[in-house]
């Protein structure tokens, strides 16, 4: 399959190694699209917005790819990505709100607040009860929790120290069984 | 052990549900996967409609995946209720374009959960157990799994106001499950909804039943309140 590759005009790469590049990168795009699209939905993306934000965490890799050590594991590193896109985007959004306001509607101009987020898009009831967490302690308990990684994995991608990871783990834990019963009995 | 925390704070077993329940839940993402390819090879100068990847206007992408959207709908209101529900298969990395679903257990009567503005009549299910496919969870598990969705559709039936349904969808589930693993949950939730239905005497009389059979329950308060019994 050998891809189209058009110049990119923005590095300094001999057509080879685009190629190559390019291609690993398609198989990586086919392969983990589906993961990474959950994996915003569990991070509390908007569904309006999750397809923005799949962009631009794929761009960003693209980007990067020849900086990655394609033997490692991709998606710890595709979640780093996207959760310092998150996180940049809530830190601007919280200086100047008024601005990130208007930015949501343009679609494509920016990443979606995670603020503005779906507030529960009926899915599952995990998805509403994450809505409730912060973003630090969401991150966390949906890498370990939902995607069964290691702590020590987890507390690298998110760039967090080991003890810091933890506590946030233990806490999410608590808020999720405490927002679990009352989801129960709530509904009853 | 897998991790000191789980000494400190472990997941209920209801949050346990909840997360296996997200785990197994799944997305039709061939669409979206094709407008974002498209939108990248814009920006980047990428192809990455390769021929493996190639997603044509009509017919199931390449990407393959026809994944089965499987809302459970307990907080919103438009999410799922009345059409087939088929899960994928627990996976931790789901694989993509290869989905396998397995579909519930026979419904013998119809399905008067099905809310009347969606009109999508539940299919119902011939009941050939053989044909059920395999999946690689323990049975227990399995049939956790069935039971909580269908009283997620009670209760969901509920929040809709459809008390009636979700009475059905409880004497369904207590035929099919007498001695399931959710009966409190079941129980729960035929009290609210015959209190609903302002059958309060039935009501106060299952309630009666229920605080005898499960005197602890944190529910008994909340369920005496809706019934107006003290």
């Amino acid at each position: 399959m050998a891809g189209k590759v058009t110049e990119m005009g923005r590095s300094p790469q001999t057509e080879g190694s685009v190629r190559s590049k390019s291609l690993t990168f398609v198989a990586c795009y086919e392969q983990d699209f589906a993961w990474l699209y959950r994996l915003l939905q569990r991070l509390g993306i908007a569904a309006g917005a999750i397809e923005d934000l799949a962009q631009e965490v794929f761009a960003t890799a693209f980007e990067r790819w020849n900086d990655f050590d394609t033997t490692r594991p991709v998606r710890p590193w595709l979640m780093g990505i996207a959760y310092r896109k998150m996180l940049d985007h809530n830190r601007k959004a919280s200086t100047t709100r008024e601005s990130a306001l208007e930015d949501t509607r343009e679609p494509h101009t920016d990443v979606h607040p995670e603020e503005l987020a779906s507030r529960s898009q009926g899915l599952s009831v995990a998805l509403a009860i994450l809505e409730s967490l912060s973003l630090e302690q969401r991150a966390i308990f949906v890498m370990h929790e939902l995607e069964g990684w290691g702590m020590p994995e987890v507390a690298a991608t998110l760039e967090v120290p080991l003890n810091t990871a933890y506590s946030r783990l233990r806490l999410a834990r608590q808020k999720f069984n405490t927002l679990a019963e009352a989801a129960r009995g709530k509904a009853l | 052990m897998k991790d000191p925390d789980d000494l400190l704070v472990p997941l209920s077993p209801w949050s346990q549900q909840h997360i296996a329940l997200e785990q197994q839940r799944t997305v039709d993402v061939s669409q979206a996967s094709a407008r974002v390819a498209r939108a990248l090879e814009a920006r980047l100068g990428v192809s990455l409609t390769a021929p493996s990847l190639n997603t044509s206007s009509a017919g199931p992408s390449s990407l393959g995946s026809k994944m089965v959207l499987a809302g459970l709908g307990l907080f919103g209101a438009g999410a799922l209720v009345g059409s087939a529900v088929t899960w994928q298969v627990a996976t931790r990395a789901p694989p993509v374009g290869e989905v396998r679903q397995y579909e519930p257990l026979p419904v013998t009567e119809p399905p008067a959960f099905a809310p009347a503005p969606l009109a999508e009549p539940v299919k119902p299910i011939p009941p050939t157990p053989t044909t059920r496919r395999r999946v690689p969870t323990p049975p227990t598990e399995d049939l956790l799994v069935e039971e909580t969705l269908m009283l997620e559709q009670a209760r969901t039936a509920l929040l809709r106001g459809e008390a009636s349904a979700a009475l059905s969808t409880l004497d369904a589930h207590r035929r099919r499950y007498p001695e399931g693993q959710m009966v409190l949950e079941r129980d729960g939730l035929a009290i609210q909804a015959l209190a609903a239905l302002g059958r309060k005497a039935e009501a106060a009389k299952a309630l009666e039943t229920f605080a005898q059979k499960y005197p602890a329950s944190t529910l008994i308060p909340r369920l005496r309140e809706i019934v107006g019994v003290d």
